[in-house]
């Protein structure tokens, strides 16, 4: 291989894959809105995993979060979170008891080469349900 | 007596035969860009017997008496309890002219949400949420 040891090869290629499992244009932060006073907020991770880090939810006058530096907003925690090319799914819940809480479910679509549109659902126990229109996918 | 059977049959097949209503499901952004709308029979699965797509100034439709446009047709059509898909595809099934991907939710009053994705290749996409049954 030309003198290139095979373990840095085999680490390039890795690169390579993990890049090309990664939207090239995903922004750190998702922001998603019913157009009304329903938004949710997903910070990514950085580096190799991309994943949500925190996620903030906002309903009318009611707060949940699940960073725990913030204080106000009732503590949730991140349950489960996937992402794709396609879509996004992330379930939040209790900190304490474990019940999920919190379903966002968003479906990604590209409008052009350099930008992705999302669109889902939020549901929120014992609150509601909603459409959301969201960006930063 | 025979006309007694009679009644009982045509009741016993009028209890038996299967409810043709249908209804429409309407999706749009929240600038109404951009549509999908669909007409479902109320049956067990998915059953899409009519659409119309419109992206910009773009419109397609299933048949004339549905809308303005060029003919669509529906390609693949999917839909369990949390998730909705249709390709909307041309008449001659060849090339995709729309994709629609939905989420479903519920709120407390049983009401269904729709939130999701417009999808028409060469015009753009869009989130879009629906209103329908």
């Amino acid at each position: 291989m030309g003198g290139i040891p095979s373990l840095g090869v085999a680490a390039f290629i890795t690169l390579l894959l993990a890049a090309a499992a990664t939207p090239a244009f995903a922004a750190q932060s998702v922001v998603c809105t019913d157009g009304d006073s329903t938004s949710v907020t997903v910070v990514r991770g950085q580096g190799g995993l991309t994943t949500a880090k925190t996620v903030a939810v906002s309903v009318s006058d009611r707060n949940w979060s699940t960073d725990p530096n913030v204080s106000g907003p009732r503590q949730l925690r991140i349950a489960q979170a996937f992402e794709d090319a396609n879509e996004m799914l992330i379930d939040l819940a209790d900190a304490t008891a474990g019940d999920i809480d919190i379903k966002l479910r968003l479906f990604k679509a590209a409008a052009t080469a350099t930008s992705v549109v999302g669109g889902g659902t939020l549901w929120v126990k014992d609150v509601g349900a909603y459409a959301l229109t969201c960006t930063g996918l | 007596m025979r006309r007694f059977a009679l009644v009982l049959l045509l009741c016993l097949g009028g209890g038996a035969a299967p409810a043709f209503a249908t209804e429409w499901i309407d999706c749009s952004d929240a600038g109404h860009h951009a549509s999908f709308n669909f007409l479902v029979g109320t049956v067990d699965v998915l059953s899409i017997s009519g659409l119309t797509v419109t992206a910009g100034k773009k419109a397609w439709a299933s048949q004339p008496v549905y809308g303005p446009g060029a003919l669509i047709a529906v390609g693949q059509a999917y839909e369990d309890t949390d998730t909705l898909r249709v390709d909307a595809m041309d008449p001659g099934l060849e090339a995709k002219i729309a994709e629609l991907r939905l989420f479903k939710t519920s709120e407390a009053d049983g009401d269904v949400i729709y939130g999701g994705t417009l999808h028409v290749p060469g015009y753009g996409a869009w989130a879009v949420s629906c209103d329908g049954p």
